[in-house]
């Protein structure tokens, strides 16, 4: 189907924010197995879609709060990358300080205030900004992103009913990989109905294809649109994949998700699918494509470079113990 | 004269008068009887907007109240019993402590939490007991512990005015109090101690309705010839060591009064601290005292011997100063 009214500068702009956090979890990898990152990293490879589809429709002053899978919303909503990569470093440059590390990504600037590690930790803080953008009369919204997972804990459903009664603008966006750690969520829930259940609670709701960006793009401008006139909350389901192991950058383990295999989860990948758009739409814009590619992961490579420069002076010069040798860290 | 409700009250309807960023919410908090009366008339003052009734959802509406403070507002969430704030835990603990940790101190979270320890009759296990220390336990947390009246409302205002995530402790047994309190409402300082009884032979450090408690043994005393001095502490995180020092340093002898359990309690906290300061050695062992540790029974005739008793800790105190 040909995208006729595609604006070409959209999908310029979405294969962009795409790629960079692609290129900088990739860049993760390296440096997690070079030991100058030390910390759990649960990395968004392949969940990109949702992040970027739904932060590009929104406005910078929308408040967004984020889980411990918050590399691709942080990057996405235009969180500094040297301060995410000192803070990955665990240097007093990084955007918090050091004190957060990878799950606790956060940027007052980009309006991402708060990451929590704790499941649908975020989520009652995320009805508590919407009150307050609410009362300020203008028409900003807040924007929670939570996992499948979370939406098992009690929290997820005291805040649905708090903002439905409440009419907090407040989106939830549930990135659905079916997967907790690695617990199916067929496993974990009697109905994994997540917009069924939100609706029950009078908060409207829609699913949507979440490897594929320009879907989850036009549905949370739609859905935000519709939410600064009604202030009303939302939940967004984006439907997505996992392409790496829950934690750290190792290889996805075998014997899950049993319905699917790996293979085909690749042959269905937001990157793919983008680019595979941009070639039958944008034909004559291939090489600008791939070099916007290059010069993105040059830029990123620049900044990790700098960051691992400045973590080796530190490292000499505080004496940090060496770590322990790097587990197996292949590509996936 | 003024309720300890009344006075609360006073001290809430001035903060708000003061700053159009203050609101409170809580389950029941428009009730008739407004929190034994610490909410009463802000409704009709603020209107419904700065004081609104919320579900039963104690967690979701911690982290609301973290979400509002974070978006520069100082909220006030009213909990009729601390119990209740069990449920509210990861909102509290690893939310409100926490944040300003994790962002490298970029921000804070102006929240002031009141809950209330239902010390009064049969209340029983769940609606009764002190957790005062599982909270002091926590970095960044202020708890806030008063004693009276003529405090209550100006360490409320000193909390609703702090930039740190505050649990406010309220005694059941004080809101049957009345004084004399001084307007407008002047804030104290959160972490200064307050010498309510000066004295020369032993050093009293107390909480919350104990302190109340310590100054009637102490007047006991003084037909012995033992002249105790009190000592309110009045927040316990942040904690006035220098206080505590100062007075065992003049009276070598120490008793702690505490309205929560012993293990890993005030006392054993006052122990660190005079123990750990090598200048402070004691004439005497430290005598604690404080409830039972069991779970409040219901029954009158159990609960009497649940809590600490006067005469008691009065005969304790003279055992210890005669040596
Ligand atoms: C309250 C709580 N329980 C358990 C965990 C451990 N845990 C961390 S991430 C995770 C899986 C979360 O799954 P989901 O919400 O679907 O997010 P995903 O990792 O799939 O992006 C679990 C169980 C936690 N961090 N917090
Ligand atoms: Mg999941």
């Amino acid at each position: 189907m040909a995208l006729t009214n595609l604006p070409q500068q959209l999908l310029r702009d979405l294969h962009e924010k795409m790629f960079l956090i692609r290129a900088v979890e990739e860049r993760i990898k390296v440096e997690y197995a070079s030991r100058r990152i030390r910390g759990p990293v649960h990395l968004s490879i392949g969940q990109e879609a949702a992040a970027v589809g739904v932060l590009h429709a929104c406005r910078q002053s929308d408040v967004c709060v984020s889980t411990h899978r918050n590399h691709a919303h942080y990057l996405a909503k235009g969180g500094s990358l040297a301060g995410m990569v000192d803070e990955l470093f665990g240097l007093d440059t990084g955007c918090c300080k050091g004190y957060g590390g990878s799950m606790h990504l956060m940027d007052l600037n980009a309006n991402l205030i708060l990451s929590s590690a704790i499941l649908a930790g975020s989520i009652p803080i995320a009805s508590g900004i919407a009150f307050a953008l609410k009362n300020e009369g203008t028409k900003r919204v807040c924007i929670g992103f939570l996992g499948d997972g979370a939406t098992d804990e009690g929290v997820f459903f005291e805040t649905l009913n708090l903002a439905a009664l409440m009419k907090l603008p407040l989106l939830f966006v549930v990135e659905n990989n079916a997967i907790s750690t690695m617990t199916t969520f067929s496993k974990r829930q009697a109905v994994p109905d997540v917009v069924g259940k939100a609706e029950r609670f009078g908060v409207r709701g829609m699913t949507v294809d979440g490897n594929d960006v320009l879907s989850v793009y036009h549905a949370a401008q739609d859905i935000l649109q519709g939410m600064r006139q009604t202030h009303e909350p939302f939940v967004l389901e984006t439907v997505t994949d996992r392409l790496c192991a829950h934690v750290g950058p190792i290889v996805y383990p075998s014997g899950i998700g049993a319905d699917d295999t790996l293979q085909s989860r690749w042959m269905r990948e937001p990157m793919l699918i983008l680019n595979e758009k941009l070639r039958s739409e944008f034909p004559d814009q291939l090489d600008a494509s791939l070099a916007r590619e290059r010069n993105l992961r040059e830029s990123v490579d620049q900044v990790f470079i700098r960051g691992a420069q400045r973590f080796d002076a530190d490292a000499l010069r505080l004496q940090l113990p060496a770590a322990p040798p790097a587990q197996d860290v292949r590509r996936v | 004269m003024l309720s300890f409700g009344e006075a609360l009250a006073y001290a809430t309807k001035q903060a708000m008068e003061h700053d159009a960023r203050v609101f409170a919410y809580g389950e029941g908090i428009n009730d008739p009887g407004g929190f034994f009366g610490s909410t009463a008339g802000l409704k009709e003052a603020f209107s419904e907007a700065r004081c609104f009734d919320v579900p039963n959802s104690e967690d979701a509406l911690m982290g609301f109240g973290i979400g509002a403070s974070l978006m520069g507002y100082r909220p006030l969430f009213v909990n009729l019993r601390v119990e209740f704030l069990m449920l509210a835990m990861n909102q509290l603990v690893n939310h409100a402590a926490r944040l300003p940790a994790m962002s490298g101190y970029q921000y804070t979270i102006p929240l002031t939490v009141r809950a209330i320890v239902g010390k009064s009759w049969g209340q029983a296990a769940q609606h009764s007991s002190a957790l005062h220390s599982m909270f002091a336990n926590i970095p960044d947390l202020q708890v806030v512990v008063p004693s009276s009246v003529e405090d209550a409302p100006r360490l409320l205002l000193a909390s609703i005015l702090s930039d740190a995530p505050t649990v406010f402790i309220e005694i059941k047994s004080l809101y049957d109090c009345k004084a004399l309190v001084h307007l407008p409402i002047e804030p104290l300082p959160l972490g200064k101690a307050h010498v309510v009884r000066q004295g020369s032979d032993i050093t009293c450090v107390a909480i919350s309705d104990m302190v109340g408690f310590a100054q009637r043994v102490s007047e006991q005393l003084v037909a012995d010839g033992i002249e105790a001095e009190v000592l309110d502490l009045r927040s316990l995180a942040p904690l006035d060591s220098a206080a505590i020092l100062n007075s065992v340093s003049k009276t070598k002898r120490l008793a702690v009064f505490d309205i929560g359990w012993e293990p890993f309690g005030l006392a054993a906290e006052v122990a660190r601290i005079v123990s750990t300061s090598a200048y402070h050695r004691l004439d005497a062992p430290l005598l604690s005292i404080a409830r039972r540790h069991e779970h409040t029974p219901a029954s009158c005739f159990l609960e009497e011997q649940h809590y600490a008793n006067e005469e008691h800790a009065a005969n304790s105190i003279r055992a210890l100063v005669r040596g």
